[in-house]
């Protein structure tokens, strides 16, 4: 029986090395992928003038769709802002998903809103519209309120689709901050190149920032552990992950928080899909796959510069729900569309992506889980070999720490948000830290994310916001 | 300890060691770079200043008719404390301070006009600012070459003309489209007959960013425009009809109605059409109306758009079928155009506005919108 196990354990140990080189062989290419993306975004960025995007006639008009459920406290100053996009010509359409508190009747009293006669048809499912309401007052004539029945985010994103008559949709959530040129660079992918079907900008973290009138005036970093984690987080799934993919037309996640659509190509998709909390993804990967089947020329790409700032989490209790919220998600994603998976149909969605987040991304928890196990194991069996143990361990680390400051250097190498050197010094050694509890921390969220999958959850759990906002002095 | 770990674990070490290192050398150089950036800026405070007085300074009076080298000598004699200046700085900072006075000959060269440009102009070549722009314009890398371009044509270098025209042939699209724009600052109008009969592949940004420029020129473009409409390239094509409408020169309704019957693709036709309706020339709504009922539905639709704006009582009777029988978004532009077609037209709105379904819906929705404006 000890032998069997001692075998078992061996022959775990060895898969672990080999996934081990897989991935940071991975890890390695996107990060190489993205730094030349990058650095071509910079180079052509420069040449582009992104004023006469306001001026020019030849601007598509676009439709802003804002979701809301039960933001009262912030709803007028969120949508204040989203009314004041440096764009040409735009509608923002806020979705009232059922809220339970007064959202609807705040904006109907702060934009003067009435019932319209706008026409609303059902494109792709979405709950019932009960009212679409217009300003009377012409300072909020691009504004358009929808109200619905409650459906959840992906529903609500629905009913917006159905309301917009723009050929360009752009979905973000009520509650971010777009900077005032984010409209204008997200877009500008779609006015080069016709097969663009959908266009991704980066988000990025809010807390520590200084923020007035829905605006970021001064960029910081959070005094709090938790969220200087999640920068770094961020820039490597941003900068090193999504830039990486988006370079071999893998890209298979535009963020829900900030994501640009050829309308006509979500209506043809079918729209978001009601029945998994990882609606984003779920939409994409299914537009991977439609292209595909039909063989129709399409891009799906990601735009480094444009930026949504958002609140991330500062306790671990909401940490941990928005992660196992993600990984079921991805779970969906990964059974929903497993057809895709290694198939060369499917191009690099299918022969790399679909792979990489099967494998490291949805299972990369479970393996470094058992990892552990094993370890505790072997010691109980007095079986460790201490001296590979100590040297897998510390290679893991230099990897890991090494993918961290990887991705800050991409930042700090391209767009320079954070400019002072203590910020970049404070962003590195999160890069070590994090290796050091943090991600064992998220790895043990996204296995509890298989038990509660295979309970039924389905939800998205309270995610208690504290708001940024805060208006001007004076 | 085995060899294979202490090989592994010393590599791992020097790798760390060296990521560690790298760290605390970009965050070094951060600081460096930050303090560069502030040496650079009092550089440019520096310089212009210089660059000001010397724009700004009085020329001795020059007799009427004299030869332009007249004008050259006064401005020698006004640089020479510039040139003196940037004589005497030491060989290895000369690089840093030549980076800032261009950059202060490109910031003043975009707001410039008048006699002040000439100034501009002789300083760039007297400071060898052109030559080394037009050598950066056969740099490999299309970056360098791309903004050479640009800043060619911000400092208004006549030299540059023709490296320029070659360089709208270029391979690479920026390069190409740089060049466009400062051929059209350099050369004014006339730079459309050769951007139109050598460009290409024009994207949808391109032509946002070259709108702005060619609408400065207004009436002055419509020749080269309608000249435009004859090239092979679908997209100068698209861009010259997008502009003659943005202009609005009505006299371009006949060439504009040639392409919208005649050119092979739909897409230029359907532009064509929806630009006669932003004409607003009622010479086109013959041609508007026959088209509501082609068979291409891109045709019809841009029909529908052209004629909300036109405002035509005789398309009355083909409006109110493609509101009846049209898809959603026909029957949203034909409500939108019976808005525009006078008493009639409300009428039949009027009449729709009762039904159920999305004929109500579009009638009433357009109802809606005229009562807002």
């Amino acid at each position: 029986m000890a032998e069997i196990l001692q075998i078992l354990f061996d022959t775990y140990f060895a898969f672990t090395v080999l996934y081990f080189v897989g991935v940071n062989l991975t890890y390695m290419v996107l990060l190489s992928l993205s730094y030349r993306e990058i650095m071509l975004y910079i180079r052509r960025s420069h040449f582009a003038s992104y004023r006469t995007v306001v001026q020019s006639e030849i601007t598509p008009p676009v439709s802003v769709l804002a979701p809301a459920y039960n933001e009262e406290a912030t709803i007028f100053e969120s949508v204040r802002s989203l009314l004041k996009l440096a764009y040409g010509d735009y509608e923002v359409i806020v979705i009232n998903d059922g809220s339970k508190d007064g959202t609807l009747q705040r904006m109907i009293t702060e934009f003067n809103l009435k019932l319209s006669k706008r026409v609303y048809v059902e494109s792709v499912r979405a709950q019932r519209v009960r009212g679409i309401y217009r300003s009377q007052n012409a300072a909020y004539a691009n504004l358009v309120v929808v109200d619905k029945v409650n459906g959840g985010k992906a529903d609500a994103l629905n009913a917006g689709i159905n309301a917009a008559q723009h050929d360009f949709v752009c979905c973000i959530d009520a509650d971010s901050i777009l900077e005032d040129d984010a409209l204008q660079k997200v877009m500008k992918p779609f006015l080069e190149d016709d097969t663009v079907i959908a266009s991704g900008g980066i988000v990025r973290i809010a807390n520590g920032c200084e923020i007035v009138n829905g605006r970021v005036v001064k960029v910081g970093l959070s005094r709090k552990l938790l969220p200087l984690f999640q920068v770094v987080e961020y820039f490597r799934a941003f900068l090193s992950g999504r830039m990486g993919w988006q370079a071999a037309n893998g890209l298979l996640i535009i963020s829900g928080a900030f994501g640009m659509f050829r309308r006509q190509a979500v209506v043809e998709v079918g729209g978001y899909n009601h029945a998994t909390v990882g609606e984003d993804m779920e939409l994409v990967a299914r537009m991977h796959r439609y292209f595909r089947e039909r063989r129709r020329a399409y891009r799906i790409v990601f735009v480094p510069d444009p930026v949504c700032w958002t609140e991330a989490p500062e306790s671990l209790r909401i940490l941990s729900r928005q992660r196992n919220r993600w990984h079921r998600g991805l779970l969906d994603v990964i059974l929903m569309h497993r057809v895709m998976l290694f198939n060369e149909n499917y191009g690099v969605a299918g022969t790399a992506a679909m792979p990489y987040f099967l494998f490291v991304e949805l299972l990369g928890p479970v393996f470094e889980f058992f990892g552990y196990i094993s370890l505790i194991v072997l010691g109980i069996m007095g079986k460790v070999n201490t001296e590979m143990t100590i040297l897998f361990f510390i290679v893991a680390l230099f990897y890991g720490v090494m993918f961290s400051v990887g991705a800050v250097l991409l930042e700090e190498i391209s767009f320079r948000r954070y400019p002072n050197p203590k910020h970049l010094a404070l962003l590195l050694s999160m890069g070590v830290i994090e290796n050091f509890g943090y991600r064992q921390l998220t790895m043990l969220w996204r296995m509890k994310a298989f038990y509660d999958y295979a309970r039924g959850k389905k939800g998205w759990g309270a995610m208690q916001r504290t708001g940024f906002s805060k208006p001007a002095a004076g | 300890m085995s060899i294979t770990f202490l090989i592994v674990l010393t590599l791992t070490a020097a790798a760390t060691i060296f990521v560690v290192l790298a760290s605390i050398l970009l965050v070094l150089h951060k600081g460096t770079v930050g303090r560069r950036v502030r040496r650079i800026s009092r550089l440019n405070d520096m310089y212009a200043a210089s660059v000001t007085e010397f724009l700004a300074a009085d020329l001795p009076e020059i007799p009427p008719g004299s030869p332009a080298s007249r004008a050259f000598r006064a401005y020698d004699s006004l640089l020479l404390p510039l040139r003196t200046g940037f004589d005497a700085v030491p060989r290895r900072r000369r690089e840093m301070h030549f980076q800032a006075l261009t950059q202060v000959v490109l910031d003043f060269g975009k707001d410039l006009t008048g006699e002040s440009v000439d100034r501009l102009v002789y300083l760039s070549y007297m400071f060898g600012i052109v030559d080394r722009l037009l050598r950066r314009l056969t740099h490999r890398r299309w970056w360098v070459r791309a903004e050479a371009a640009m800043d060619l044509g911000t400092v208004r270098a006549r030299r540059a003309i023709a490296p320029l025209t070659a360089a709208v042939e270029d391979s690479h699209p920026d390069v190409r489209f740089q060049a466009i724009r400062a051929l059209l600052t350099l050369v004014g109008v006339e730079a459309l007959r050769t951007v139109f009969r050598v460009g290409r592949e024009l994207t949808t940004w391109n032509m946002m960013e070259l709108s702005v420029d060619v609408l400065h020129f207004r009436e002055d473009a419509i020749p080269y425009l309608i000249e435009g409409l004859a090239s092979t390239d679908k997209s100068i094509v698209l861009f010259c009809i997008e502009m003659l409408a943005e202009i609005g020169f009505v006299n371009a309704v006949d060439p504009l109605s040639q392409v919208a019957l005649k050119y092979p693709n739909t897409s230029v036709r359907a532009k064509a059409i929806e630009a006669l309706g932003r004409l607003g020339d009622s010479r086109a709504e013959g041609l508007l109306v026959k088209n509501l009922s082609n068979a291409i539905p891109q045709l019809r639709l841009s029909s529908l758009r052209a004629l909300a704006r036109i405002g035509t009582p005789s398309a009355v009777p083909a409006l109110r079928q493609r509101l009846a029988d049209g898809p959603l978004d026909e029957k949203i532009a034909a409500a939108r155009a019976l808005v525009r077609a006078g008493e009639e037209g409300l009428a039949v709105l009027q009449e729709f506005s009762s039904s159920s379904g999305l004929i109500g819906a579009a009638a009433g929705q357009a109802m809606e919108e005229a009562a807002r404006e």
